[in-house]
């Protein structure tokens, strides 16, 4: 999944001459975090509400009016912004926000902000992937890391005439296993259940003793 | 305290038979009827017949195409082009002989039990072969073709204004129903179910508590697998009786699968028939505490059909018509079925015991059973008293 997919594209931005107060208020109105600052048509900077804080003086008196409309976004903006382009994959994406404790990616297409990749929208996307977007039984079976395993198992399901919701593979919980979490559209699962395990493969299923294992 | 409470049934219900070998097997309810005679629980007056659910009715939740379709397959010969669309012509849903006309009669009789508590004919009424609550609008899930609860709370909304609770408390999370009203702040839906994490239909979620203007109005409490007696009764009883209270329902559905016992081969959920005594028990009482008693009953899950389902139903119907039933099952029941039965049958209502499964994890499954209550109780009690914020 691609980062044009699941950013926003109606991005608002500002410019670097635009108030602390502006900005404040720009913020709060539009239920935002993070304004990336463009000069020209160029992104030259970012701010987040974070920043905007950080700047304001603690109580707003007479004479703290000055610093809130006087500070201009230039002045306190990061201007090593940290970018995105559209055809980057979701989980490059996720990996830069991690990496450098960022809260968004502004999305740069031939120098131009086309959109906003936030945090939220990273989770947003994790949830649609692993939710239920369907009825259907949850499967997880461990199975060693080699050719056609994934294929014995998705035959299993195929002759059993019953369709796969959705399909994810793990790590594993032991080293050379990896892990197959399968959605299939059955209240049923038990005869497949009983083959895939015939076939040689762990499935993990509830159990009532131990500790509940998982993939 | 004896009730008047109607037993709807005709002997063509039990045409809802997907194939031989399909675990959802009417046989439980033949069972379950002649466990009710032998204990004389059914008397001749309790007995209403079901009318058939009409096309304006069935339109009032599922769309015409599906309804097409269900119809088209029901000829003899069909050919089941486009139906897997439909969830139909499935592992989960066969195709069957009648199944438009056999789904109907279902819907019917638990719009008749609805009408029947409403015209203040009895007090509470019951139709087993009813509770098909996976059936979307237009796709069939999980053993269900029509939605008999949606389409008899539609009625009750549109011919009586009712404000409803449903009470749903199969092992599957009660999907179909709360999506159809995930929006309506005027029907309440409460599901107690075995967690998502593996079981169909992985809904269920605490977090889904509705939506828009029917935000707050779905309430969902996912038990861990191997959930027994005491946790869920407990985490029932303290949900239900508050947010069924603040809400002040005009009549009350409960959904009676009873496929979390421990027998059940489908589920994971540990309950025994105490569960399925205590349910009912809770729910009767706040019928005549909330809404003048006006209770229907349907049925739902129930996979072992020969050591659960007859002994659920049975304490479900006592419970009903305010008899206590002793718990020694008549022997003519017994030796009725006995050489039919794949399994010996229990000789009491009450589950033996020394027959309850260990389990280890009971204090980390009890733990996270109370946080899925409490969780519930704080996200949506405030919504349904008004005191938000």
């Amino acid at each position: 999944m691609l980062v044009r997919r699941i950013m926003n594209k109606e991005v608002v931005t500002v410019s670097p001459e635009m108030s602390l107060w502006e900005a404040l208020n720009l913020v709060k109105s539009k239920g935002i975090r993070h304004l990336p600052v463009v000069e020209e048509g160029r992104l030259v900077g970012i701010v987040s509400d974070r920043d905007l804080r950080t700047a304001s003086p603690p109580f707003l008196q007479v004479e703290n009016w000055d610093i809130m409309t006087g500070t201009l976004l230039k002045q306190i903006m990061h201007r090593d912004v940290i970018t995105v382009h559209p055809l980057e994959s979701i989980d490059e994406a996720a990996r830069l926000l991690y990496e450098h404790r960022i809260g968004c990616l502004p999305v740069l297409q031939q120098g131009t902000v086309v959109g906003i990749l936030t945090q939220s929208d990273i989770l947003f996307a994790l949830v649609e992937l692993m939710g239920v977007t369907s009825p259907g039984t949850q499967i997880q079976i461990e199975v060693p890391d080699r050719p056609g395993t994934l294929a014995d198992i998705t035959d299993i399901i195929k002759a059993n005439g019953v369709n796969i919701v959705s399909l994810l593979t793990t790590p594993g919980e032991r080293p050379a296993y990896r892990g197959v979490v399968i959605r299939i559209k059955t209240i049923d699962p038990r005869k497949i259940i009983q083959q895939i395990k015939t076939a040689g493969y762990r499935v993990l299923w509830p159990e009532n003793g131990g500790s509940q294992h998982d993939l | 305290m004896t009730c008047k409470a109607a037993f709807v049934f005709t002997p063509d219900m039990l045409k809802y038979h997907f194939s031989e070998d399909h675990p959802f097997n009417p046989v439980r309810l033949r069972l379950t009827l002649d466990l009710l005679e032998a204990y004389g629980l059914l008397e001749q007056n309790d007995m209403v017949l079901p009318r058939a659910a009409n096309m304006e009715e069935l339109l009032t939740f599922h769309e015409e195409r599906y309804l097409q379709m269900l119809k088209k397959l029901s000829e003899p010969g069909a050919s089941d082009e486009g139906a897997h669309l439909y969830g139909l012509g499935t592992e989960d849903n066969p195709v069957f002989p009648e199944m438009f006309k056999v789904g109907s009669l279902v819907v019917g009789a638990t719009v008749t039990a609805a009408e029947l508590v409403m015209e203040g004919k009895v007090e509470h009424a019951i139709n087993l072969s009813g509770g098909l609550h996976h059936a979307h609008s237009a796709m069939a899930s999980g053993f269900c073709i029509l939605n008999d609860a949606v389409i008899a709370i539609k009625l009750l909304q549109k011919k009586y204004n009712c404000r409803v609770v449903y009470i749903d408390t199969d092992a599957h999370h009660g999907d179909g129903v709360q999506w159809a009203f995930y929006e309506d702040p005027n029907v309440l839906t409460i599901s107690f179910h075995e967690t998502g994490r593996f079981l169909f239909p992985g809904t269920g979620k605490v977090a889904e508590v509705g939506k828009g203007l029917g935000y707050g109005y779905a309430v969902n409490v996912p038990l861990e697998a191997f959930t027994e007696d005491e946790s869920w009764i407990k985490n029932f009883r303290e949900v239900v009786y508050p947010i069924v209270k603040a809400f002040e329902p005009d009549i009350i559905i409960s959904q009676n699968g009873c496929d979390g016992h421990f027998y059940d081969p489908l589920t994971h959920l540990s309950a025994s028939t105490l569960t399925y005594k205590e349910i009912p028990k809770i729910v009767h009482r706040l019928a005549h505490e909330v809404c003048d008693g006006k209770w229907v009953a349907i049925g739902g899950g129930g996979y072992d059909i020969w050591k659960v389902v007859p002994r659920a139903w049975t304490l479900l119907w006592g419970e009903m018509k305010g008899i206590k039933v002793p718990a020694k099952i008549p022997e003519a029941w017994i030796k009725k079925w006995s050489a039919q039965s794949p399994f010996v049958l229990p000789p009491s209502l009450n589950d033996d015991p020394s027959e309850l499964p260990d389990i280890p994890r009971r204090p980390e499954i009890e733990e996270k059973n109370y946080l899925a209550s409490q969780r519930v109780l704080n996200s949506v009690l405030p919504i349904l008293t008004g005191n938000i914020g």
